[in-house]
C-alpha cells in the first residue's frame, strides 16, 4: 500500500518529509538508505539538531552520521535550519513541563515539519502524541510506514523489503507500532523475528514452534 | 499547551545557566562573546534581569553541552558536583573533569526521574566512623567486619556488591566507561546523598576493590569528595584506610584462612594454582590475593614479586585484555549500566508512561540512541501486556 500519512496531501510528490534522528538511524540500519531514500521521491530533511544528534552520539562500529552526511553529498537528504515560525513553535516544544515538551531534536523536527507544511517522520509515541494534541492537521509517519510501502518494495523487491525491515529491527531495534505488526510478521517472516527484541515476546516466539 | 508564560522564572533559568557555564569551565566573557554581546549581559542574564532570546539559548546549550529542553524543562534537576571537584585538583584534569560531569549528570537524571515517579530514596547507611588517632590499618581491619556485620553478610565470600550498595544502601550507583587512568568517584551531595561512579573499562575484581575504597570513604570520610586515580600514591592516613578497609572486607582474615587451609592441606608449596582459585573464589585479583596472603603471613613477605620474576600467573593478563579490547554493540543492558539499575528501570517507567521521550532519556541518561533502545527494549510490549495477573501490591 502506498504511503499512510495522515494528511489530505499524502499523495503530493511536493510535500517535503522531514526526518527525526530515530527514523534515520532505522533507515541507515537496513544498509539499503541511499535506495530507501530516493524510492520515495520526496524532499527528504532533516534539521540541523538532529545533524547534532547524531554527531554527538556515535554507537560503536556504526556510522551514522557519515552516511548520513553521504546522503546529503548526494543530494538524497537535505539539512535545513529552523525559520522564524519553526522557532516559535520550538520554543513551545522544549520549555515546560517534561510531560509536555521534547528534546531538542524531536521539537526542531516537528517545528520544522509544520513550518514548512510537510510530513514528519517520527517513531517516538510521546512525540506522536503531542503531535496530535498540537498539530492535528500535521502528516505523521513512523520507520516502518516507510519500509512497508508499495514505493519501497518497488524499488527493493519484496525480498530487499523484508530484509530491509530485518535488518532495521536486529540493528537498531526499530520499533514496530501495534497497528503494523502483522503487517511485519508477515513480510519477515515469523523465524527471523525471534532475533528481533523490540517486537513483542508473545510474537516472537510464533517463531521457534 | 505550553506558551512563553509556562517558561521557568528568569531567575532560574538564570542560575542554571550560570551552573552549566561553570560546570564547562567557560568564563562569563566567552559566554558573551558566543552570543555577540557585553559580558554585562551575560551577568544580567544569570541574575534573571534580562530574559535570553532562544537562538541565544541554543548556541548558549551547545557550548554548555547541554540541550535547550534541559534547560527549559521545568522539573530538570541541575547540582553543583563538577565545580566542587575541580577544586580537589587530583591531576587528570580531563579525565576527572569528564568523569565528574557525567556523575553529576547521572545524578541529576535519577533525581528528576524520581520526582517523576513520586519515588522517595531510601538512604540506610551504615553509621560514620570517622578516623581515630592511632593504628589505621587495624581500624579499617575493624571496621570492615563490623560493617560486614551490619550488612548482615556471612563471612564467606562477597556476592553481588553492586546491587548490595545500591539497593539496600541506597547509594546512587553508576557504573560507566572511563578514562583508564580513573577508578572512580565519590561525592556526598546534601539533597542527593551519597554518589559512587566506578569504571566499566576495569576488570570485575578492580571494580570491587574500587566500590570497597569508596564505601570506606563513605563510612570514614563521607562529607569529602573523592577521586581514586590509578596512580595515586598511598599516603594519606585516610588513603590507607580506604585500601585496607577494602581489602579486609573483600578477603576477611578468618574466612580466607578457613579456606586457605581447606585448599592447600596436605600439600608443600602455595602453587599459582591455589592463588587462582582463591583469587576467583573471593572475586578479587591474583595480586590483591597474593599480597593479603602476605599481610596474614600465609605465604611469606615477597611472594608476589617471586611469582612476577617467575613468569607471573597466566590468565590474568588474556582476561585483562578481553576486557580492555572493548565491545561493539551493548548486546544487553546490564553492559550498557554495568549493573546498578535503578536508573534504567526508572527510565523504562517513565518512557512506559509517555512522560518522557527517546530522545529526552538519551540526553539524561547519557547515552546514544542504539544504548537507549538496549534500555528500554521490550519496555513497550512491557506496557502492552501489563495485566492485573503481574500488578504490584502497593
Amino acid at each position: 500500500m502506498k504511503l499512510m500519512i495522515k494528511s489530505s496531501s499524502h499523495a503530493d510528490l511536493h510535500v517535503p518529509m522531514v526526518a527525526d534522528a530515530s527514523v534515520m538511524i532505522n533507515v541507515i540500519a537496513t544498509e539499503r538508505a541511499a535506495e530507501i531514500v530516493g524510492a520515495l521521491r520526496r524532499r527528504i530533511v532533516v534539521v540541523e539538531n538532529v545533524v547534532r544528534e547524531l554527531e554527538g552520539g556515535v554507537a560503536a562500529g556504526h556510522d551514522q552520521v557519515g552516511q548520513l552526511h553521504a546522503l546529503v553529498q548526494r543530494g538524497l537528504i537535505h539539512r535545513a535550519e529552523l525559520g522564524e515560525v519553526g522557532l516559535s513553535l520550538y520554543e513551545q516544544l522544549v520549555s515546560g513541563n517534561a510531560a509536555e515538551t521534547l528534546d531538542d531534536g524531536e521539537a526542531a523536527t516537528i517545528s520544522h515539519a509544520v513550518e514548512v507544511d510537510g510530513v514528519v517522520l517520527i517513531d517516538e509515541r510521546k512525540a506522536m502524541r503531542l503531535c496530535r494534541e498540537r498539530f492535528g492537521a500535521l502528516g505523521v509517519e513512523t520507520s516502518v510506514g516507510i519500509l512497508l510501502s508499495s514505493e519501497v518494495r518497488a524499488a527493493l523487491g519484496a525480498e530487499g523489503q523484508a530484509d530491509a525491515v530485518f535488518e532495521a529491527l536486529r540493528k537498531a531495534r526499530m520499533r514496530v507500532p501495534a497497528e503494523r505488526l502483522e503487517e511485519v510478521v508477515a513480510i519477515v517472516g515469523p523465524q527471523r523475528l525471534v532475533y528481533c527484541s523490540s517486537v513483542p515476546p508473545s510474537v516472537r516466539s510464533r517463531g521457534s514452534k | 499547551m505550553n506558551d512563553v508564560a509556562d517558561r521557568i522564572p528568569d531567575a532560574e533559568l538564570g542560575e542554571r545557566l550560570r551552573l552549566a557555564r561553570e560546570t564547562v569551565k567557560l568564563r562569563q566573557e566567552d559566554a558573551a562573546r558566543q552570543i555577540g554581546v557585553a559580558r554585562t549581559t551575560v551577568v544580567a542574564i544569570e541574575a534573571g534581569q534580562r530574559r535570553v532570546r532562544l537562538d541565544e539559548l541554543q548556541i548558549l546549550a551547545a557550548h554548555y553541552r547541554t540541550s535547550v529542553n534541559a534547560l527549559l524543562r521545568r522539573e530538570a534537576v541541575h547540582l553543583d558536583l563538577v565545580p566542587r571537584f575541580r577544586r580537589l585538583r587530583s591531576g587528570h584534569a580531563t579525565a576527572v573533569y569528564d568523569a565528574s560531569k557525567l556523575l553529576s549528570d547521572l545524578v541529576s537524571a535519577e533525581v528528576e526521574l524520581e520526582n517523576a515517579l513520586g519515588v522517595k530514596r531510601v538512604q540506610a547507611y551504615p553509621p560514620e566512623r570517622p578516623i581515630l588517632p592511632g593504628d589505621v590499618e587495624s581500624q579499617a581491619e575493624q571496621d570492615a567486619q563490623e560493617v560486614r556485620s551490619w550488612l548482615g553478610l556471612g563471612p564467606g565470600p562477597l556476592r553481588g556488591l553492586l546491587p548490595l550498595l545500591e539497593l539496600q544502601l541506597g547509594v546512587r550507583l553508576f557504573v560507566r566507561p572511563l578514562d583508564q587512568s580513573v577508578s572512580g568517584l565519590f561525592a556526598f551531595d546534601e539533597r542527593a546523598g551519597a554518589c559512587m561512579l566506578l569504571n566499566s573499562r576495569h576488570s570485575q575484581e578492580r571494580l570491587l576493590q574500587s566500590a570497597l575504597h569508596e564505601l570506606a570513604h563513605l563510612i570514614a570520610t563521607r562529607q569529602a569528595l573523592e577521586v581514586i586515580i590509578d596512580d595515586a600514591a598511598v599516603g594519606s592516613r585516610e588513603e590507607r584506610y580506604a585500601s585496607c578497609f577494602a581489602r579486609c572486607f573483600s578477603m576477611p582474615a578468618r574466612s580466607l584462612r578457613q579456606r586457605f587451609q581447606d585448599l592447600t592441606a596436605g600439600q608443600s608449596h602455595l602453587t599459582r594454582r591455589h592463588v587462582i582459585l582463591l583469587a576467583d573464589l573471593f572475586g578479587v585479583s591474583r595480586e590483591a590475593m597474593v599480597r593479603r596472603l602476605e599481610e596474614l603471613t600465609l605465604a611469606r613477605a615477597g611472594t608476589w614479586d617471586w611469582f612476577q620474576a617467575n613468569g607471573g600467573i597466566p590468565g590474568e593478563l588474556v582476561r585483562q585484555a578481553v576486557r580492555e579490547e572493548g565491545r561493539a554493540l551493548p548486546s544487553d543492558w546490564s553492559e550498557v549500566e554495568g549493573g546498578a539499575s535503578r536508573l534504567a528501570l526508572m527510565a523504562r517507567e517513565v518512557w512506559k508512561r509517555g512522560l518522557y521521550s527517546e530522545g529526552q532519556l538519551a540526553q539524561l541518561l547519557r547515552v546514544d540512541r542504539y544504548q537507549m533502545r538496549v534500555l528500554l527494549d521490550g519496555a513497550e510490549a512491557e506496557a502492552g501486556e501489563a495485566d492485573d495477573q503481574v500488578k504490584l501490591a502497593r
